[in-house]
């Protein structure tokens, strides 16, 4: 599959999906005026190569220092995901990477970890 | 000539610290949250974490600006778009973000009620509340924001929502909301 890379933009985060590395990177604020225009792209791939992984490994790591609520959403729905992949058989492992100091991200964080299975590490930098 | 001292003066009087006045638009919601970024961690505020301020401002900033869009044939649109601002200013312990806009008054009513019903809730009811909605709200359908602005205002504020408006005529009345952080 075709690598999905997004420079980051004002209120978007860096993206860069690599199907070949099966690494999975999402960096920066997101809060568009649209996200869900913004994010249908990414939940579009995700779906399709998702589907092939079953039985192999795949590592998500995140940094969002900030999302608006109609991001959030989003980010649920790729979490949504990759819930079903897990239980589907794909090997999905998520590290969530906040500011040691920024509680507000570190809440987020948490908050979207209480409604997910698979292994799921907030890691304070 | 306008009178500037005076505008300042009020401006002080209200402890304001950023106030935008005029049409939004993301390209402005963007600069703005460069500018409160900023001015929080220069200032004295710099031990204050401005993510609260900024989520509380790109809510609002968010919502008037769907708002206005769901309101593109209104007979009032060109007004609609110009009677936008926003406020940040400083609180005793805190901040606040205070912004306002043009209503239709037919959708008075049901914004004062779910603000009223958000004002309701503890904090834990309010995030099960939050879940739900996230949930449930087809973003698909409604992609410019699933609703969800308000109550994470409610969320974020350390004290009730508070609201006010100033009738403008038959059709029209001046909605300002304030949230405190």
């Amino acid at each position: 599959m075709e690598r999905l890379f997004l420079k980051e933009s004002k209120s978007t985060p860096f993206v860069d999906f690599d199907a070949d590395k099966n690494i999975l990177l999402i960096k920066g604020q997101s809060y568009p005026e649209d996200a869900f225009l913004f994010f249908k792209p990414l939940l579009e791939w995700l779906k399709e190569y998702l589907a092939g992984k079953v039985g192999q490994n795949v590592w998500l790591e995140v940094t969002l220092t900030y999302t608006n609520t109609s991001s959030s959403k989003c980010i649920m729905m790729i979490l949504d995901l990759l819930e079903e992949a897990a239980d589907q058989g794909v090997i999905v492992e998520l590290k969530w990477i906040c500011n040691e100091h920024n509680e507000y991200e570190q809440e987020c964080a948490e908050e979207f970890k209480e409604d997910y299975t698979f292994p799921f590490e907030i890691v304070l930098v | 000539m306008i009178h500037l001292q005076q505008l300042k003066k009020s401006l002080e009087e209200y402890k304001v610290l950023i106030c935008f006045s005029g049409q939004f638009s993301q390209g402005i919601v963007e600069q703005l949250c460069e500018f409160i970024k900023e001015q929080m961690t220069e200032s004295e505020a710099a031990k204050y974490n401005p993510m609260k301020v900024i989520s509380i401002f790109v809510e609002q900033a968010q919502n008037i600006i769907n708002y206005n869009l769901q309101n593109i044939n209104h007979r009032y649109y060109d007004q609609l778009l110009e009677s936008s601002i926003v406020t940040i200013g400083k609180t005793l312990d805190g901040f606040f973000v205070t912004s306002g806009n043009i209503l239709d008054k037919q959708d008075y009513e049901p914004l004062v009620g779910k603000i009223e019903f958000l004002n309701s809730l503890e904090p834990n009811e309010l995030k099960k509340h939050y879940k739900e909605v996230m949930r449930r709200d087809d973003i698909g359908v409604n992609g410019r924001g699933a609703g969800l602005g308000l109550i994470q205002m409610a969320r974020t504020a350390k004290s009730p929502l508070e609201y006010m408006n100033y009738s403008i005529n038959d059709q029209l009345t001046y909605f300002q909301i304030n949230v405190n952080c």
